[in-house]
């Protein structure tokens, strides 16, 4: 009995040992988590946003029912100086690998994309993966307006003034990018019309 | 054994990516980028020679019928420790290596040589041991990387080292292309024990199969 | 919702095979696929745990959750599989001597296959539910089996072929390895 005995109690005491550690550990980096994934989403919002000091997240109760199927999954309305000047997306689409989260600012008074930035993706290394860099990004600002919705054309492509050139190779995800920034304007133009100014 | 033989032991003649070919999942995933190759090798050697330092100390309490899922226990909480440390300060890498963080404690480099070594012998060795295997696994990781992220995408670190007119061999930083330039390190290794071997007139020998788990 | 599960099936054996796209379970996949029929021994090994770790772990992660211990979730899994692989084991010597000569001795391997923990926290990180957790730890073990069955066949031809002393043994098994996740490759981005 005694034999039986002594391994299971080290074992038990194995484990006690090194979940009270595990305790230690999370009860020290918890905060620093939590804080810097915070500091991380409104360092993305400014980004996206640089003119606003100021992001308060709108109740859903306040916008899910202006849009039905909207990808968007949380919106705020950025301030400066107390005034208005737009709104923030969180947006989450499906993409060539997987799901595309963004980040998305659109203008209040003319209604177009402020910036368009990638929180995370699983788009295929060298090709949809460049979703995320600037150069591509940058073909979103200042496009949109009211009742615009954004097509895409092939990289190389004639653009017209509501279109974005994808990505070489990459049109799928270009094409992801963009039903987000369509979806973020469409919202707008909904809040807008709804008397939810921002 | 000296400790200096300990060290050069993980490193070159037991390098557990390129001879034993232990680990092989990590090494075939995270290598994408140089920079990923860095941060996995640096992980897996901190929880390497945690785990080794005191599975090392605890050789003589641990009863020999449930050492295995003691030494788990062990390495599934250093792992997690490594996992919070990165979230908290080093979030980009933990970003970046995703679901390979908590996979380390799988990597049969580490249960290994927790069975194979550190069960066996004192903890300064031990620790030599770990910090051996770990670098070992680190430098072929960066090799790999470094080699995928040249070839594959035309930068090392992120930054670009050819003109606007190269065009990167996409197809080395896809799947296929990891375990090709695996496969080829591998060889490379082979072929360069094989000249030594011969240069020393001795009997060439057949050349060691390396040990799959 | 027989379409959903073909799609899911289809998705988890062929786009996101877990050896050749996601990079899961690479060691058995190479060490234990010199004959056809322990492969396929092997790939029902892993079927079987798949199945019951996604269904196990998916209980646990509700544990965990409901007491804020998330960050116990690596340790738990790990010893839920390995005691799982055990019982289980314990299971099929008592019940089945011809099963158990066929899968016993892989089933000790399957605690360290990156495989399994990896599809289990695919899962929770994925937000599947229990039904679908399980749906897709069997299809992730079936696409599993199908790409160490087929790599099987390669490797016996393989053996009987004349291959430069270096890269034999492990380098001319990546190489051939990476042929075949080529193939696989045409599979991506395939939408269902």
């Amino acid at each position: 009995m005694r034999e039986q005995l002594r391994p299971t109690i080290v074992l038990l005491l194995i484990c006690l040992a090194m979940t009270f550690c595990l305790a230690l550990v999370n009860g020290a980096t918890v905060d620093v988590i939590a804080a810097r994934q915070a500091a991380d989403a409104s360092a993305k919002r400014l980004e996206v946003m640089p003119q606003a000091d100021e992001f308060t997240e709108l109740e859903s109760a306040e916008w899910q029912s202006l849009v039905s199927d909207s990808p968007v999954t949380a919106v705020y309305q950025a301030k400066a100086d107390g005034a208005a000047v737009g709104y923030v997306y969180d947006v989450t689409v499906d993409g060539y690998g997987g799901a595309v989260s963004l980040i998305i600012a659109v203008q209040a008074d003319d209604l177009t994309l402020s910036g368009v930035r990638v929180l995370s993706h699983q788009e295929t290394a060298g090709l949809g993966a460049k979703i995320v860099e600037k150069d591509f990004l940058d073909r979103f600002a200042g496009k949109g307006g009211p009742t615009t919705v954004l097509n895409v054309i092939r990289s190389g492509g004639a653009a017209g003034p509501d279109s974005i050139e994808a990505i070489a190779s990459a049109t799928i995800s270009s094409r992801a990018v963009v039903n987000a920034a369509n979806a973020a304007l469409k919202l707008s133009e909904a809040l807008v019309n709804g008397g939810v100014t921002p | 054994m000296t400790l200096y033989r300990t060290l050069r032991n993980g490193i070159i003649d037991e390098n557990p990516t390129l001879r034993l070919v232990l680990g092989t999942c990590p090494t075939l995933a995270v290598t994408t980028a140089a920079i990923n190759g860095v941060g996995m090798g640096l992980a897996t050697t901190f929880v390497l020679i945690c785990s080794n330092i005191l599975i090392s100390l605890l050789r003589r309490v641990i009863p020999d019928k449930v050492r295995i899922p003691a030494y788990v226990v062990i390495i599934a909480s250093f792992v997690t420790i490594v996992q919070l440390l990165l979230e908290a300060y080093v979030p980009v890498l933990h970003q970046s290596l995703g679901l390979f963080i908590p996979l380390i404690v799988v990597n049969c480099i580490i249960l290994g040589r927790a069975e194979a070594f550190a069960s066996k012998n004192t903890v300064l060795y031990s620790a030599v041991d770990g910090l051996g295997m770990g670098l070992g696994f680190t430098l072929a990781l960066i090799a790999m990387s470094s080699l995928r992220e040249i070839v594959g995408a035309g930068t090392i670190f992120g930054v670009a080292i050819f003109g606007q007119n190269w065009h990167p061999m996409l197809m080395v930083a896809l799947p296929p292309g990891g375990f090709l330039t695996y496969g080829l390190l591998i060889g490379l290794m082979n072929k360069l024990q094989l000249v030594k071997v011969n240069l020393k007139t001795h009997p060439a020998p057949a050349l060691e199969e390396g040990g799959a788990k | 919702m027989i379409g959903n599960i073909l799609t899911a099936f289809i998705t988890a054996v062929f786009i996101d095979n877990v050896v050749l796209a996601r990079f899961l379970g690479i060691c058995p996949f190479l060490g234990v696929s010199q004959s056809t029929k322990t492969a396929a021994s092997m790939g029902a090994a892993v079927v079987f745990v798949m199945t019951l770790a996604s269904a196990a772990t998916w209980g646990i992660q509700q544990v965990l959750d409901s007491f804020g211990l998330g960050y116990l979730q690596t340790l738990a899994f790990i010893l839920v599989i390995a005691a799982l692989v055990q019982f289980v084991e314990l299971f099929i010597r008592k019940s089945s001597d011809a099963l158990y000569r066929a899968l016993g001795v892989y089933l000790p391997l399957i605690t360290t296959n990156c495989a399994v923990l990896g599809i289990c926290i695919v899962n929770i990180q994925t937000k599947l539910g229990f039904v679908d957790s399980i749906l897709n730890g069997a299809f992730a073990g079936f696409g599993f089996s199908v790409a160490i069955v087929l790599f099987s066949g390669i490797q016996i031809r393989m053996q009987e072929s004349d291959i430069p002393e270096a890269l034999k043994g492990f380098p001319s098994a990546l190489i051939a390895a990476s042929l075949v996740s080529l193939a696989f490759f045409g599979f991506q981005g395939m939408k269902l």
